[in-house]
């Protein structure tokens, strides 16, 4: 034992620059992501404010109940599922492709790219929702003035679900995929240049260095990162879903996800227990899901699994 | 393993930690301040810059005269209802906060414990209070028995009106005052359609104008019993053995629907009117006429203020006083408040206190407003200073605004006094035992209520509409409410 302990001493030591620079973060962790896990205690208990989440009488679990009572319940989850799956699937391969281009570009077209794709995830969802409402705004939008000029018929987006399958991922695509296509361009950076150099004097092509090098060489940071996006499927883009749409009700059919749904549903109640029930029940079918993904890719590659 | 157990260890260690810390936190403060005791009191409105001089001024007066040193925190209209909830969820200490049907809900947070009951603080420190509100409404603001707010003097009756921009009205000759059946707006609304290009006739919020209501003689049709929003069930304001209903299966909500796919069609109203925010089109944009929740006598001069429109405002339907108009606007004393005395003591002030009343309204005299003679106030000062009135206890102690009649609040209690009562005026539902249903009904109700305004077949999506809101529980949600209305009147 104490030679161990010395030993995980020794490695803190060495590591400590590191361990510095983790802090700010971890504690950012601690505080916001473990302190308040005991908290949990409300989804169970019929929530008085006077009592307080201790002394507050027991519910089992009828705090649930609402989120399953209706054939909203399969809607919401599926589309929570079907939208994240696909946002996930569509913006890391847009961003791997932009990456990949932008590495083959000199160094200060790329300061341009960069800035013009990070851009938009800097902007908040209710300020992206007034852009996309200028765009789509029925009787003076952008999109409907030029149908007009063009003789054709007006479209009433907030009204039309199935214009949204396709308005959706744009817009998420427009927010997000220039945040991950960064991190993989400065994966790319990093790698080794004898690697390319050595396929050079092979005489490998550009689409074979790609294919051979790049991106296996990234193999792991996608599968770390697209893990952290499948835990967060249960936890959809709020903003995109209720700010982008406005809240159009017409839309819900295709937009509505279980973060709309909750919130929806406890406008009138405020009940701090059913909102609890919700937050938990997205955190286990989370976790699941990134146990079950982490399997998957370990029967794959076991080389390539996060843990 | 050893770390997280180690790291479970040290926050469970952490947890009672903190507690002692924030509770030796507020006793030393207490004892500091022994002679001067503080009262927190958060209210909704616009936050305001003048605030900390209008504050120094009416501590000057409290500090003498009542030993309290008060301190008001405004949170933006947007923010309110979230910041509170948070508060009353962390079990935070406040003395005074705003409460109502449509900002920081009252039922639900009143019924989970998070104010005190007020009957014998009002009966020791209130007594004020007691004697200026008329006895019939306070229990609109009862909760199992028990007071667990301080209702507000104000206009006590809801109707639900246009305003009409004067231009346009006079132009083509209509006198809102004249209607005599609803849809004799729709032919002003053809002749705004018909000559005047790119004006909008209308601007409504989620409902319909109903057409053979005769706004003179009567009042709309139902009561809602869980709130504003959630009014698929009700009961009729005429019936007065009260029956509880489904709303959405009545003739007059198919009514409501039909008028509101009329407007669309005709073009009386924006295309995509439900995802528009009244205040940004009426500012942004020409209309002829646009909606006001809530009319009160005086509310032309606010319109000539707030959109720089002068207006005819007229009702859509006689005024009624129901549980929610009365209850729209009160001030309730926090569950882990440290003076409730005190609290109570100095909303007896606020609300038999002219001088203090609008020192809080209006801000210090010739600094943020000019006495303009007869009892009005000249507001176009250097600094703009100016809470929501209804807010501070009666109204009707305020000064004047311009653009108001001189017997403005005489004109407003001699509404209420002709308003339909409801039969459940009084009557204050229990949510909790239905609490699934009602969320999972408030979420469909939300979802179905736009989108038959735009169902190619109306009969198909009102059948949907209540096949979804069956499923989703709304028959015992009726059942419920018809139970606890019969044990009300058994106690009446």
């Amino acid at each position: 034992m104490p030679n161990l302990l010395s030993k995980r001493k020794r490695g803190l030591l060495d590591h400590r620059g590191l361990w510095l620079l983790a802090l700010p973060a971890l504690v950012v962790v601690v505080l916001m992501q473990y302190m308040p896990l005991p908290g949990l205690i409300i989804a169970f208990k019929n929530y008085n404010y006077g009592l307080g989440p201790w002394k507050s009488s027991w519910s089992g679990f009828s705090n649930f109940t609402y989120l399953f009572t209706t054939g909203v319940a399969a809607r919401i989850t599926y589309n929570t599922i079907k939208w994240n799956f696909l946002f996930i699937v569509l913006s890391h391969s847009l961003a791997m492709l932009v990456a990949l281009l932008m590495n083959e570009l000199s160094r200060r077209s790329i300061k341009i790219y960069q800035t013009i794709f990070f851009f938009p995830y800097f902007l908040s969802w209710v300020i992206a929702a007034y852009l996309g409402f200028a765009l789509l705004s029925g009787d003076r939008g952008i999109i409907n003035t030029l149908l007009t000029r063009m003789g054709r018929d007006t479209v009433i987006w907030y009204a039309q679900p199935d214009a949204w399958r396709v308005i959706l991922p744009l817009a998420y695509l427009w927010k997000h995929f220039g945040y991950i296509a960064i991190i993989y361009f400065t994966a790319l950076i990093g790698l080794d240049p004898q690697l390319f150099e050595a396929a050079d004097i092979e005489g490998a092509n550009r689409i074979q260095k790609v294919f051979r090098i790049s991106i296996p060489q990234l193999k792991q940071l996608v599968v770390i990162l697209v893990m952290i996006d499948i835990g967060r499927i249960f936890r959809s883009d709020f903003g995109l879903f209720f700010q982008f749409t406005r809240n159009s009700s017409t839309l819900y059919p295709v937009t509505d996800v279980i973060d709309t749904y909750v919130y929806r549903a406890l406008l009138t109640l405020g009940d701090p227990g059913m909102a609890a029930a919700a937050g938990l029940y997205q955190s286990v079918v989370a976790l699941v899901l990134v146990l079950l993904s982490n399997k998957l890719i370990t029967k794959l590659d076991e080389e390539s699994r996060v843990f | 393993m050893k770390t997280n157990r180690i790291i479970v260890f040290t926050l469970l260690l952490m947890l009672p930690l903190a507690s002692v810390l924030a509770n030796g936190g507020s006793d030393s403060a207490e004892t500091a301040s022994k002679e001067m005791v503080n009262i927190s009191w958060h209210q909704i409105g616009n936050p305001q810059e003048e605030l900390p001089v209008v504050m120094e001024e009416v501590n000057k007066y409290l500090g003498d005269k009542f030993g309290i040193n008060l301190d008001i925190t405004v949170h933006g209209w947007g923010d309110y209802t979230t910041k509170m909830q948070t508060m009353h969820a962390a079990g935070e200490s406040f003395d005074l906060a705003f409460t109502s049907g449509w900002a920081n809900p009252f039922i639900p947070t009143a019924s989970k414990g998070a104010y005190l009951p007020l009957d014998n603080l009002l009966k020791d420190y209130g007594k004020d209070i007691l004697s200026i509100l008329p006895a019939k409404y306070w229990d609109a603001a009862k909760i199992d028995g028990k007071i667990m707010a301080i209702i507000n003097y104000q206009i006590m009756s809801n109707q639900r009106g246009i305003a009409f921009v004067k231009e346009y009205a006079d132009k083509y000759g209509f006198d809102p005052d004249k209607v005599t059946q609803n849809k004799q707006i729709f032919d002003f609304f053809q002749q705004i359609v018909d000559n005047e290009e790119g004006v909008v006739p209308y601007f409504n919020l989620k409902e319909g104008i109903l057409p053979d209501l005769n706004p003179q003689e009567e009042t709309r049709y139902f009561d809602d019993i869980i709130s504003e929003e959630d009014r698929y069930i009700g009961v009729y304001l005429t019936d007065t053995t009260p029956t509880v209903v489904n709303t959405l299966i009545s003739p007059e909500y198919r009514r409501d629907v039909e008028s509101v796919r009329e407007m669309l069609s005709a073009g009386y109203i924006p295309s995509d009117f439900t995802s528009l925010n009244l205040d940004e089109e009426v500012k942004g944009r020409e209309y002829a006429s646009f909606i006001m929740t809530r009319i009160k006598p005086g509310v032309e001069g606010e319109n000539l203020v707030r959109y720089g429109k002068d207006t005819i405002v007229s009702g859509l339907y006689k005024p009624y006083t129901s549980t929610g108009s009365a209850s729209s606007t009160m001030t309730a004393i926090g569950v882990n408040s440290q003076h409730p005395e005190k609290a109570m003591e100095l909303y007896n002030a606020v609300y038999s206190d002219k001088y203090l009343y609008n020192l809080l309204v209006f801000g210090i005299k010739d600094v943020h407003y000019t006495d303009a003679g007869n009892g009005y106030v000249n507001l176009d000062t250097d600094k703009s200073y100016g809470l929501p009135a209804w807010q501070f206890g009666d109204q009707f102690n305020a000064y004047l605004m311009p653009g108001q009649d001189p017997d403005v609040w005489q004109q407003t209690m001699d509404l209420d006094a002709s308003a339909v009562v409801s039969p459940l005026l009084g009557f204050v539902f229990d949510p909790s035992p239905v609490r699934n249903e009602i969320a999972a009904c408030g979420a469909i109700n939300a979802e179905y209520k736009i989108s038959v305004y735009y169902a190619d077949n109306l009969d198909e999506a009102m059948a949907d509409f209540n096949k979804a809101m069956e499923e989703a529980g709304i028959d015992r949600i009726i059942t419920e409410a018809q139970k606890q209305i019969d044990a009300w009147l058994a106690t009446k």
